[in-house]
């Protein structure tokens, strides 16, 4: 039998025999399938209720009594965020970002409705599947392998292991996978529980895909921790290496996503609300060149329409000019909102960037980021929604614009009503999340940083079977 | 007498010892550095603050001297009324202008950052509603909340504690020098204490020069800011003492250093951590309220509500204000006053019900507080800074209150058609804040600081008797 294994094993015996073991691994468990319990039942109903709403906001749509094309424009359509399946594991930014945008004439409005608006949530340590797995699973490696060789060496007995013949290699590797079952053991019911759960809660099968990568990346995450500790025990005392990773997680964990926010807010900086509406304001009024004013614009369209219909005065129209006008000035504030909202999508790019670089210091920053993007909790998908709003406004409202220029002229705008045969023709609003292949790719970062860190900890074991000898 | 003298001698050379320790001095760097660090951060929220509730002030002043000048327009041309009239009191009041209510930094704001990027600091108050003003925010960074001096104090100073007093007396007995301390006529917790006292003493001494080099550096000075930055010195004072007595229990219990090490950080965890963490969900299960999503809904069934009977409801609200019921003409304000009025009828139960719960679950969170040292002393720092719940209510209470007044001002005007005259417009009030007084913090900070210096000594006499009944001298 490979000697590895018989260390892994005697690890593991001696693991499940520790008290230490039992309550660490018992609450982390038990904590582990209680989030994932609550956190099921939580989405279960989020997405029922965002569900049913869509559809009352539809039924809203089409049986609006019959009115003015611009009106039914102004009473417009809400359209909500579905929330994703595997939010249960892990929430992400949903909390944190509206769920709800109003789609109407004229005006690009952010989404609204986030949950955490008046102080929810403590924002140090989201009780979640994810937020378990990211801060207190490496606490509980941490506690558990920081004496796995520095104790054997305190006790005198790694002189004795490595004077017997076992290579350092093998002993290592042994330890890992002894440390690592016993952990398994302890999460297994979890995991379990999490593919059941999504079971119950949705049958697609990419979303099971998203689960098993998301298992890989906390495997992988529990993996850098395990490797790192034991690459420190097997240099220092175990006092040391407690100490030496307690103050590493402390730090990764709590600190540099802190610090990398201010930072990020400070060198990616947003708009304060009113210099950002004061701004869409002024390039809607002025163009986004500051040479192309409203009224101007708005006059040089009217000679065009006169023009082509070769009338002198817009009450000889056919049609109603005032909505052709209101289209384009539609056009025009499109291009105005796409500017301005393409500037501050690129600001939060370039901070989630740099939380993503900030995972060379910081592996949760890196796991953080992947565990988001593969339940669509993340901000792109964030982003993405409110983008796929916007797409479905403008031609909503073109449609109602040009229904009321085509349909009517000046002399009946008053009296024209549109009815359930234009609201109906309009497609309702839906909504599908970017793909897996697209949400990793936006997260190409905090992939190569997780393998960067998966790589140094092999690294650093390697290192720390060299420099384990007997006289060690 | 003799004993004092005796501890005294201990502290001095524990004191000295300390001076020569290398981590000591380093972490005398880092905690300062962190401090301005946390500072810097609060003042970019500060000015960032100032410079946008200027700015909104600047636009709702330029709105309403954009709006005057139309009305002295139309009067000078003795324009006759139309239907949407600029003059009328709810075009007016509805669409033409708008009062902005912001809520400004309080002293020592620079201290904590709180939830001020969730709560909303400015409200656009008009006839219909006190619309929230957002700032555009990356909801990952709402999500991982902001490096502040609070964070530091709060969560990173425990940690300190732990970190240099986790071994205080597990160090010796590892290192075999225990047993000769112990053979001078000095007890094993009198011992714990001087070694403990000197390590307070030190981060007190650090925390208090970091704070006042933050202070020095980003805030304003005042009488009302340097009281509370003697407040918040006090406040950190007791908070270290809590935690060293935290350190002096485990420390008694004659475990290895390593032992002691994961023993604290689990105390650090369920206090620090999961305790409010589970606070938070706690409160929101007790008082969950109505999401946003039934809000929206509901209120677009009470427009359609009124849509359905525009009529019926109209004369309904025109009875009530006791005006004749025969319908006038069609006309836009009368409509849009009627159909305001049946939808917040419509709408109250709710919104009533969303405010209860926002202040019960306020209520839970402050309560729920008391069980862990870290979420109290969040609480007491965002209050300090003025970034508190509290603070914020009884701004929001005035900004509601402000609405209905502003509201009242143009609504009593409708029916009549009593036009808007532009001698009046610079006479409009605006929207003051009523500070809610330092002094309704006082209870708190004392009971807090009652509670934290009573445990403190409680759990000093159980490490007391666990170091005499236990015996410290043989390691475990």
């Amino acid at each position: 039998m490979a000697g590895w294994l018989t260390i892994a094993r005697q690890e593991f015996r001696g693991l499940l025999r520790d008290r230490r073991f039992h309550w660490l691994c018992s609450a982390v468990g038990l904590c582990l399938l209680a989030v994932l319990i609550v956190g099921w039942q939580q989405t279960q109903t989020v997405r029922a209720q965002r569900t049913a709403a869509n559809a009352v906001a539809r039924e809203h749509w089409v049986t609006q009594p019959p009115k003015n094309p611009h009106a039914a424009a102004h009473y417009g359509v809400y359209a909500f965020k579905p929330q994703t399946a595997l939010a249960f594991v892990d929430i992400g930014v949903d909390e944190h970002a509206g769920v709800v945008a109003f789609l109407e004439a004229h005006k690009r409005h952010d989404l609204t409705g986030a949950a955490a608006q008046d102080g929810r949530t403590q924002r140090l340590l989201a009780l979640t599947a994810a937020g378990v797995l990211q801060y207190l699973l490496p606490l509980l490696i941490i506690v558990l392998a920081f004496d796995a060789l520095a104790g054997e060496r305190e006790h005198g007995t790694l002189r004795y292991l490595l004077s017997l013949g076992v290579r350092p290699r093998t002993l290592l590797a042994g330890k890992l996978a002894g440390i690592g079952a016993a952990l398994g053991v302890a999460l297994l019911p979890a995991a379990v529980s999490s593919f059941l759960l999504l079971w119950w809660l949705e049958d697609a099968p990419w979303d099971f895909v998203r689960l098993a990568m998301m298992a890989v990346s906390y495997l992988l995450y529990g993996f850098i921790f395990l490797a790192l500790t034991l690459a420190v025990s097997s240099r220092w005392s175990a006092r040391m290496t407690l100490l030496g990773m307690l103050t590493f997680w402390a730090v990764s964990s709590f600190v540099v996503p802190r610090m990398v926010t201010d930072l990020a807010a400070r060198w990616y900086p947003t708009p304060a609300r009113a210099a950002f509406d004061a701004a869409v304001a002024h390039d809607i009024r002025q163009g986004i060149d500051g040479h192309n004013p409203q009224e101007e614009r708005l006059k040089a369209f009217e000679s065009r329409l006169l023009a082509q219909y070769n009338a002198k005065r817009l009450e000889d129209l056919p049609i109603n000019p005032a909505g052709l006008l209101m289209q384009e000035s539609e056009e025009h504030s499109n291009q105005v909102y796409a500017h301005h909202y393409a500037r501050l999508w690129l600001a939060f790019e370039q901070q989630v960037a740099l939380h993503n670089a900030a995972a060379v210091v910081a592996p949760v920053l890196a796991v953080r980021s992947l565990s988001m993007a593969l339940a669509g909790t993340d901000v792109f998908h964030h982003l993405d929604f409110a983008d796929a709003a916007e797409r479905y406004r403008q031609p909503l409202i073109k449609t109602l614009n040009e229904d009321w220029a085509y349909n009517s002229t000046l002399a009946t705008d008053e009296t024209y009503v549109a009815d359930t045969r234009l609201w109906t023709s309009v497609q309702p609003f839906t909504y599908t999340p970017p793909p897996l292949t697209l949400a990793l790719k936006r997260q190409w970062l905090a992939l190569a940083w997780l393998g960067g860190w998966l790589g140094f900890s092999l690294l650093a074991l390697s290192s720390a079977a060299r420099g384990l000898t007997a006289t060690t | 007498m003799m004993h004092a003298k005796l501890w005294l001698s201990v502290f001095r050379h524990e004191w000295r010892h300390l001076l020569r320790e290398k981590s000591l001095w380093l972490a005398g760097l880092v905690l300062p550095g962190l401090c301005v660090f946390g500072a810097y951060n609060g003042l970019r929220w500060t000015t960032f603050q100032q410079t946008a509730s200027a700015a909104f002030q600047k636009s709702a002043d330029e709105r309403l001297a954009a709006y005057r000048e139309t009305v002295v327009g139309l009067e000078q041309k003795q324009a006759p009324d139309r239907e949407f009239d600029p003059r009328r009191p709810l075009i007016a009041g509805m669409f033409r202008v708008f009062q902005p209510a912001v809520l400004p930094p309080a002293p020592l704001a620079t201290f904590a950052i709180g939830d001020r990027d969730l709560r909303p600091y400015a409200f656009r108050i008009t006839m219909r509603e006190a619309a929230v003003q957002p700032d555009p925010e990356n909801p990952l960074h709402a999500a991982t909340g902001w490096f502040d001096i609070a964070f530091v104090v709060t969560f990173l100073l425990p940690l300190m504690v732990f970190a240099f007093g986790y071994d205080v007396l597990s160090g010796e007995r590892e290192r075999g020098t225990l047993a000769l301390v112990l053979a001078q006529p000095i007890t094993p917790f009198a011992l714990l204490v001087t070694k403990l006292a000197a390590r307070g003493v030190w981060l007190v001494g650090t925390m208090w020069g970091a704070g006042l080099l933050a202070f020095l550096l980003t805030e304003r000075p005042s009488g009302a800011a340097l009281l509370r930055l003697v407040l918040w010195m006090g406040l950190v004072a007791v908070y270290v003492w809590l935690w060293l007595a935290v350190v002096a229990v485990v420390a008694a219990g004659g475990w290895a250093s390593a032992t002691n090490a994961v023993v604290l950080s689990v105390v650090w965890l369920v206090w620090g951590l999961l305790i409010p963490a589970a606070g938070a969900g706690v409160a929101n299960g007790l008082a969950p309220g109505p999401s946003p999503i039934e809000l929206v809904n509901a209120r677009r069934s009470a427009d359609r509500a009124f849509e359905a009977n525009e009529k019926e409801l109209t004369v309904r609200y025109l009875a009530a204000q006791g005006a004749p019921t025969a319908l006038p003409p069609e006309d836009f304000s009368l409509q849009a006053l009627a159909r305001l009025a049946a939808i917040e009828s419509d709408m109250r139960p709710l919104w009533e019900s969303e405010e209860q719960a926002r202040r019960r679950r306020h209520q839970w969170r402050s309560r729920l507080a008391w069980l862990s040292p870290t979420a109290l002393m969040q609480s007491l720092l965002d209050g300090l800074s003025g970034v508190d719940a509290d603070r914020w209510l009884a701004f929001y209470d005035q900004v509601l209150a402000f609405q209905k007044t502003w509201r009242e001002r143009f609504a009593r005007r409708v029916l009549p058609n009593d036009l808007i005259r532009a001698e009046e417009v610079p006479t409009w009030p605006r929207f003051t804040l009523h500070e809610p007084p330092l002094s309704a913090l006082y209870p708190h900070l004392a009971l807090a600081g009652g509670l934290w210096l009573g445990l403190g000594g409680v759990l000093l006499w159980v490490a007391g008797t666990r170091a005499g009944s236990a015996g410290i001298l043989p390691a475990r």
